[in-house]
This record gives structure tokens, C-alpha cells and sequence, in this order.
């Protein structure tokens, strides 16, 4: 018997047994999840470490009423029982009964795990590179980490919705040292194999990036033009994507209330979902509702077209769900989720930084930001975030600066953006996969000194 | 779990393949949190996980292991994978595990029942809706949280502890017409329902819905360098962020700290003494024994300005050179321990609330903070506040929309300009290398002379 079908057993038993207590409608969402990470550590000391985790959410009705919860042990039968029934004594009356998948088994399951030998060798060579460039103080993480995920729903009668997902991601932080003061950067990439990762531009652009944000002081308070590196516009958008979610435009919680079919960005922005990219980390066929994952457009020439939607939300409008629905943690409820979100302009309004910056004259290059999870506010637009960079000065990166906040409204920099850079930047594992370019935008606030 | 027998095997595997150290964590946990948002019918999540980390340790190297399964060929296999590097070891395990283990166990009140719990959350969402007559939400949600772990390891280690932790939220939403603002509280216990006796919860909800209110209309908050004062109980997350991150053993090694090689020098204020405590009995952040099986203790990490010490672990104490100190922690038995806070805290000063704000002829009063971070090598920390004042010759004049608050580590602590007698804690979540933990944070009152506010008024 293989471990898939091991599991399936296991699922049908406790099905049975949950039928013979008097459940209902049972639905079942399994992830299982296969992760090696290694990393290199100062004194070249190698930190390895692998996970192979399963776990399972239950849900079903009791006597009428909706009753759920997650374990990574299903074959503790007694204990799952207690647990759901426990839980109908929380829910109201059972929604969605009787959840009837469109059975769909992906047993192609196609991702590619590297040796770690070779990944050693690898991060190794890029911590060597990294710690022996001039001005750099310290290489605090550099990291290598393949991660894999098999995604199952099964209804009662056991039709099952199979999925895989997994990626292949390089992530480094350093320290810059120069005259008593620090500074630091990091990046981060993905791909599906060791083989089509760059990681040897990663490393120069971080080693840059850190060189170029040594020094420095506040600015002085006022508005001033920005361009919003890639980094940090992929950062706040991953910040502000609840505002497309159905659930909070439905909820009035959005500052896109009202703004569909509308201009929200500049013309010639665009804005998608692509589920197959390349350079993204979240590669799924399906949703955690077993709705097939299309690629799709939100902002097309700067006008908001397309709402994000799962089963509940698509219902309360009366559309199609969008194949948006997915759960943070298996843990939680479905919510609002995306695959991978691209931000692009038009090819003939990008350009490299350096132009970007030429065009620009006198402004500043926002390269890092912090506290974003707490500082920037998805219900209203509104950001106010510790800040560093570097002054532009006649169209040239010139004096660093640090220790500011910026402030502003997100939609008023997307409906303000000029023009956006050639390079995309990409968010770090934990936030949700968004790339963006550099984004020559209007003017915000500083505050410094 | 993992039996004896078992325990032992795989330990001794570790040490006879090259590790100079192994340990096991074993980790069951339940889980539930029931949420009533208004009058609406209740949800609840819930659940139980258990699992397995085993790291193993040769000088400042480590492999780490987690499995949700106890199968022994699988665990073997993946340990082999592991060690292959590591050719040389020793011929046997050097000491024998305790058979028994060592058993801690939080007090408090067990085997609540959901119906009161329900009930008690019905009573919060009346007594913030009757309270205040703008609130359109009203959400509580009670948590009760259990986690027992086990410790074994090569040194002998056989140690149980059952960290049962209870917490009340309470978030309260104000509109009126396009203006809205929150408000949020949430106190927590390492016990069970007694929190609910501890404290007022029908007025600690009034309280919540009354200040969401009070925010409805608050003016635009000035930026630049100002006076700060910031009120007792969570506020102490301004030390946390400041200096706490750049205190563990992850951050001072190699120089990855703004606090790096200096213990025993002034890095503070004279009345700044900042303390982490993970045996304060009740406290939301305290262990019985770290997750290397150590039992926790206070640390003290400023006394009145000079820095004595930082947080350890086993792994990042090897790179330092220093024992651990009691704080290694984990999210989950999917994560490899690092050292991190419990509950730390400022120490009470001599000086009044009051004079602090007569003190200031123009800065913020800060009720509320919401949530920070810090980046420890050029230790830039910022913070989000949540119920903000302006203060104007003296007197708290108005509400002002959140800012945000930063600074450097090394400048704000030495810029303690006040320290009050009111001293409180605070219960929150602290998100880092080894996922999320719960955490205290306290202080009393503080005035720091002058910080950077990122207001929305130029």
C-alpha cells in the first residue's frame, strides 16, 4: 500500500466511524507539507533542518448544526469525536451541507528536490562572496529552502481534489559596516529548481543595496517625491490586496468601496493574478475549495475590473466564485487568498532604476521599509512606516538617509505613478507572493527632522 | 508519544553519528477559541496537534528534524539523511535519560465549559454595545490554549511542563457616518478560567468601547521630534523592540547587534533597569522550563542604564561563549528553539504620571500600542500606536489618529528622561525566528524626551 493510499484508508475509516455517530456532510482538507531548509551561519556553520507534517481539518454537521476542527492524528478516533461534537455545541445550523467535489486527482506530482550537497555548495559559495565584499560587516542569514505541499479535499463519498504546490526559494540578509554606522539588506528569490535561480545577481543586488545605505542621517520633514523600490512597493501591495477581497468590499471595509469598474491606478498600469508564474512561489491548479486557479486581471490600464472572490462571497454577489477562496493556516476557516500578483505597466512606461531616477531630478529612492504588518492599514489605504534610502539629486542617487517615516494613502500612490521600473522584486516566504518593480510615484510625507 | 526506549535509541544514534548533543521535544497541544461578533451566533476553532522536533548539535552546527508521526523507520531514515555529513562519533551516549520524567504543571482551573464561556462573551458584547452608543462591533473571542512539552536530551534530561494559557479579547468598532476606529484589549493568563474573576470583564469592555468611541473624531497627529509619554501596562513593547530583540543570543553573536560586545557598559538611562522574567507566576509569557528543558528565571538585562546580560540559548551560547540563560523558545515542535523574551519588563521609577504630562509643552500621550518591530544590527525600531493624545502646555487636549513611533535603540534608551511608580503588564504575541510566541510586556508610565512621530499633519 503506498502512503496515499494509507491515508485515503485511514480517511475512509474514520468516516464510517463519524457516520455511525451520527455525522453528516463530512468534508475533509489535508496538507501535507515536506520542507528542507539550510542555511550558512557566520564561522560557515551549516543549520539544516527538514519537516514532513501532516494535518487534516474536519468538517461536517451534528443533529443540524455545523461542527469542525483540525488535527494532525485522525486516527484518534475518540478524541476526534469528542472535539466535533463539542464544536456543534458552539455553531449554529450547518451551511454548505453536503459539499460534493468534482473528483480531480493530480497523482503527477512533478516537483524537483535538489541535494543538499549540491544546495551547500551553493549557499556556501554565495555566503563566501557575500562576506568577503567590501564593506560588508556580517552575513546574518543565508538560506536556502525547498518546500512542498500535497493538498487534498475529500468528500464524503470520498471523491477527492488533489493539488501540489512548491517552490524553491534563496534568502539572504546582511550587515554593512563603514565609520561606526551600520546598515543592512536583504533579498529573496524563487524558482522551481537550484538551476534557474540567480543567485548570483541576488547576492550582488543585496551586497549593493547594503553598501549603498551605509551612513546617512534624517531628512528633513516636508513632501517629497518618491520612487518606491521594488521591494518595498511589492511589500505594501502585499499589504493592501485585502482591499480587492469580495469580503471587504461587501463589508464597507475596503477602501476600494464603490471604485469598481473604476480608475484607481495610473493609465497603463496593470495588475494580475498569475497562478503559473515562473518567478512566483504559489503554483496551484486549484483553490481550497476545488475551484480551478486562472490566471486573471484586477487592474487592467489602471481600472479596477476584477473583484476577488471565494464560494460564500461569490454567492452574496450573485457571480462565480473566482477561485480565490484558500486558508491561511489549515487551521482557519476559508478565507480570501491569491496565488502569485503581478504589477506591470506598459513597456514603453518602464525603465531601468537609474532612469527612473534621471527622470525624477530631486526626489528620494525608498529601498527599505519596516512594521508594515502594523503600519499600513487595508481598510482605509493609509501607511506610515519607518523609512531609509537614498536622496536623488539631479536625476543621481546621492546622500543615504534613514530613520524617517513615510506616509500616505496606497491608491493615491498607484493613481500618482509615472512611470515603474524594469526589474521585479518579489516579497519574502510568510507574506503572500507579490512582485512588483520600482514605482516612480507622487509625493509623500517624511517625517525626520 | 515517544517511548522510552525509543527516546534513548534516537539519542543514541545522534551522539554515535557526530552529534555532540541531542535533544528531543515532544509537543501535544489543544486548542480553542470561540468568537462572538455582536448578538450573532458563535464560532469556535479547535483542534489538537502533536509532534516531534529532535535537533542535533556538533559545535556551531545543528540538524533539526520535525515529524507530526511517531514512526521509527520514517524518523531513522530522515536522522540518517541528516547526519551523513557527520562521520565521526562517539561509541555510546555518555549519560542515561531519567526514566521518570520531571512533571511541572500550571495551576488554575481546569475543564471549563464552552456554554459559560459563551455566555461571559455574550456579557462583554452587551456591556461595550450598552456602554458607548456608536459602536456598530462588538468582537470577543476567549482563548484557551494547552500545550504539554517533554524535554529529553543528552545530558540526562527527562522534563514534562503543562503551560495552559487563557486569554480574553475584546475588539470594539466605532462609526459615524465615514469616520470609523477600533479599539482593542486583551488580557491573558498562564492559568484557566479564573482570568475571568481577576479581572472586570463587563467594565474592561465598556472601557474598550468607550475609547473606540472617543477616537471616532481625532485630529490629524503632528510629525517630527517630540516628548513621548507612554502610558503602563503594553506600552512596555517600546522595550521590547527597543533593546529586548537585540538582547538575544541570535542577534549579540557575531557582532549582529547594536549591543554587541558591550555588557557592562551604560547603554541607558541611570533609570532605566529592564528585567526578563519567565517565572512570574500567572504570567502570560511565563514557562516552567524553557523548550531546551531548562527552567526559566529572572534575567536581568539593564540595571539602573548598564547592560549585564542578554538572552541565551544552547545553540547561539555556543557561538557566544555564554551558558544559556532559561529562554530558548519555539512556536511549535516545528521550529528549532532560539533564545527569546518571556515577559519583560521595565522596573518601577520615583516619578508621578502627572508631572510627566505637565512636564511637556507640546508631545503625544500614548494609551496604546499596537504592535512594533525592530531591526537589530542598526537597532531602527518602530512602533504603531493605538490610542494617541496630543498634549499642549501641560494638558491632554485632544485624540489624534495613530502614528507611528521610531527611533534607534541606543538613542531612546538613553533619552528615559522619566520613569513612573504605576507599574503594569501587558499580554501580546512576539513573531520571529521560531514562529510566534506569547509574550509580556510591561512598564510604568515613561516619558522619553524626544522621538520621531510619523503623524498625517505636516
Amino acid at each position: 500500500m503506498t502512503e496515499a493510499e494509507k491515508r485515503l484508508e485511514q480517511i475512509r475509516s474514520l468516516t464510517e466511524t463519524l457516520k455511525r455517530e451520527g455525522f453528516q456532510d463530512i468534508c475533509y482538507y489535508m496538507i501535507r507539507t515536506q520542507r528542507v531548509q539550510i542555511s550558512v551561519f557566520p564561522g560557515a556553520s551549516i543549520r539544516q533542518e527538514e519537516m514532513n507534517d501532516t494535518m487534516y481539518s474536519i468538517e461536517a454537521s451534528y443533529k443540524g448544526k455545523k461542527s469542525r476542527m483540525y488535527t494532525n492524528h485522525p486516527e484518534e478516533t475518540k478524541r476526534v469525536i469528542q472535539v466535533l461534537k463539542e464544536s456543534a455545541e458552539v455553531y449554529g445550523q450547518a451551511e454548505n451541507a453536503g459539499l460534493i467535489y468534482d473528483e480531480c486527482t493530480t497523482e503527477d506530482i512533478s516537483f524537483f528536490w535538489n541535494e543538499p550537497e549540491e544546495i551547500i555548495r551553493t549557499v556556501r559559495k554565495a555566503w563566501e562572496k557575500t562576506k568577503d565584499a567590501s564593506l560588508i560587516l556580517l552575513v546574518q542569514k543565508c538560506c536556502y529552502e525547498q518546500n512542498f505541499r500535497e493538498i487534498w479535499m475529500i468528500d464524503e463519498q470520498m471523491h477527492r481534489v488533489c493539488d501540489t504546490d512548491g517552490y524553491h526559494c534563496f534568502n539572504i540578509r546582511i550587515a554593512a559596516g563603514k565609520d561606526g554606522t551600520r546598515s543592512s539588506a536583504s533579498d529573496c528569490i524563487y524558482g522551481k529548481n537550484l538551476q534557474m535561480m540567480e543567485i548570483e545577481h541576488c547576492v550582488d543586488r543585496v551586497i549593493c543595496e547594503a553598501q549603498n545605505s551605509l551612513g546617512g542621517e534624517k531628512l528633513v520633514s516636508g513632501r517629497y517625491s518618491v520612487i518606491l523600490g521594488g521591494n518595498v512597493a511589492a511589500e505594501l501591495l502585499e499589504a493592501f490586496l485585502p482591499a480587492f477581497y469580495a469580503e471587504n468590499l461587501q463589508r464597507d471595509d475596503s477602501p476600494l468601496k464603490g471604485k469598481w469598474k473604476k480608475q484607481i491606478a495610473s493609465s497603463g498600469i496593470w495588475m494580475k493574478e498569475i497562478p503559473e508564474f515562473d518567478k512566483g512561489r504559489i503554483h496551484r491548479t486549484v483553490d481550497d475549495e476545488g475551484i480551478p486557479v486562472t490566471e486573471k486581471t484586477l487592474i487592467q490600464n489602471g481600472i479596477f475590473v476584477q473583484k476577488l472572490y471565494n464560494r460564500e462571497t461569490a454567492q452574496k454577489d450573485g457571480v462565480p466564485s473566482t477561485g480565490n477562496g484558500f486558508r491561511p493556516s489549515v487551521q482557519s476557516d476559508v478565507e480570501t487568498g491569491i496565488t502569485n500578483v503581478v504589477l506591470g505597466m506598459k513597456e514603453e512606461q518602464t525603465s531601468s532604476r537609474s532612469g527612473l531616477e534621471m527622470e525624477m531630478k530631486e526626489g528620494i529612492l525608498v529601498t527599505r521599509v519596516d512594521g508594515v504588518f502594523a503600519g499600513a492599514d487595508s481598510t482605509t489605504g493609509k501607511f506610515s512606516l519607518i523609512a531609509g534610502g537614498r536622496v536623488v539629486r539631479n536625476g543621481r542617487e546621492a546622500e543615504t538617509f534613514r530613520e524617517v517615516t513615510i506616509s500616505g494613502d496606497f491608491f493615491e500612490c498607484l493613481g500618482s505613478i509615472k512611470k515603474t521600473g524594469d526589474e521585479l522584486y518579489t516579497t519574502e516566504p510568510g507574506a503572500m507572493s507579490v512582485l512588483a518593480p520600482d514605482l516612480w510615484t507622487g509625493k509623500l510625507t517624511v517625517s525626520g527632522k | 508519544m515517544i517511548s522510552y526506549e525509543l527516546a534513548e535509541k534516537i539519542l543514541n544514534y545522534a551522539v554515535t553519528h557526530g552529534g555532540d548533543y541531542a535533544e528531543i521535544f515532544e509537543e501535544e497541544k489543544t486548542y480553542s477559541k470561540i468568537t462572538l461578533t455582536n448578538q450573532e451566533s458563535p464560532t469556535i476553532l479547535t483542534g489538537q496537534e502533536e509532534g516531534t522536533g529532535i535537533r542535533i548539535l556538533r559545535g556551531t552546527q545543528s540538524r533539526y528534524i520535525a515529524v507530526s508521526h511517531t514512526d521509527e523507520a520514517e524518523i531513522f531514515k530522515m536522522m540518517k539523511t541528516a547526519l551523513k555529513d557527520w562521520a565521526d562519533g562517539k561509541e555510546h551516549m555518555e549519560r542515561s535519560v531519567l526514566k521518570q520524567p520531571e512533571i511541572f504543571q500550571t495551576q488554575g482551573a481546569k475543564n471549563t465549559v464552552t456554554a459559560e464561556k459563551i455566555r461571559l462573551l455574550r456579557e462583554c458584547v452587551q456591556s461595550g454595545k450598552h456602554a458607548a452608543s456608536h459602536i456598530v462591533r462588538m468582537q470577543t473571542s476567549c482563548v484557551e490554549d494547552c500545550q504539554t512539552v517533554r524535554l529529553i536530551n543528552t545530558e540526562g534530561c527527562n522534563t514534562q511542563d503543562e503551560r495552559r494559557k487563557m486569554r480574553l479579547y475584546i475588539k470594539a468598532t466605532a462609526r459615524d457616518g465615514k469616520e470609523s476606529a477600533e479599539s482593542y484589549t486583551g488580557p491573558g493568563i498562564m492559568g484557566g478560567m479564573e482570568l475571568f474573576g481577576q479581572i472586570d470583564f463587563r467594565k474592561t469592555a465598556e472601557k474598550t468601547a468607550r475609547s473606540a468611541q472617543a477616537l471616532l473624531h481625532a485630529k490629524p497627529c503632528p510629525t517630527g521630534r517630540m516628548p513621548v509619554i507612554i502610558a503602563n501596562g503594553f506600552g512596555g513593547l517600546l522595550f521590547h523592540e527597543a533593546c529586548g530583540h537585540s538582547l538575544e543570543a541570535s542577534s549579540m553573536a557575531d557582532k549582529g547587534s547594536e549591543f554587541s560586545g558591550k555588557i557592562g557598559t551604560q547603554i541607558a538611562s541611570e533609570k532605566v533597569t529592564l528585567v526578563d522574567d519567565g517565572t512570574v507566576p500567572g504570567g502570560w509569557g511565563s514557562l516552567h522550563i524553557d523548550d531546551e528543558g531548562i527552567p526559566t528565571r529572572r534575567n536581568v538585562l539593564i540595571e539602573k542604564g548598564i547592560l549585564k546580560g542578554c538572552l541565551v540559548d544552547r545553540l547561539d551560547g555556543r557561538r557566544l561563549g555564554m551558558p544559556p540563560t532559561g529562554s530558548a523558545r519555539r512556536e511549535n515542535y516545528r521550529y528549532a528553539p532560539v533564545a527569546r523574551m518571556t515577559n519583560t519588563f521595565l522596573l518601577p521609577g520615583e516619578d508621578a504620571a502627572d508631572e510627566m504630562i505637565h512636564s511637556v509643552t507640546r508631545g503625544l500621550y500614548v494609551k496604546n500600542i499596537h504592535a512594533g518591530s525592530v531591526n537589530p544590527v542598526t537597532g531602527e525600531f518602530n512602533f504603531y500606536t493605538n490610542e494617541t493624545f496630543l498634549i499642549e502646555n501641560g494638558r491632554i487636549v485632544c485624540p489624534v489618529h495613530n502614528a507611528t513611533l521610531i527611533g534607534t535603540g541606543r538613542e531612546i534608551l538613553r533619552k528615559v528622561e522619566m520613569v513612573g511608580t504605576d507599574p503594569a503588564m501587558g499580554q501580546g504575541f512576539c513573531y520571529a525566528g521560531s514562529g510566534a510566541v506569547y509574550i509580556g510586556a510591561g512598564q510604568p508610565t515613561v516619558k522619553i524626551a524626544e522621538m520621531t512621530v510619523g503623524g498625517d499633519e505636516v
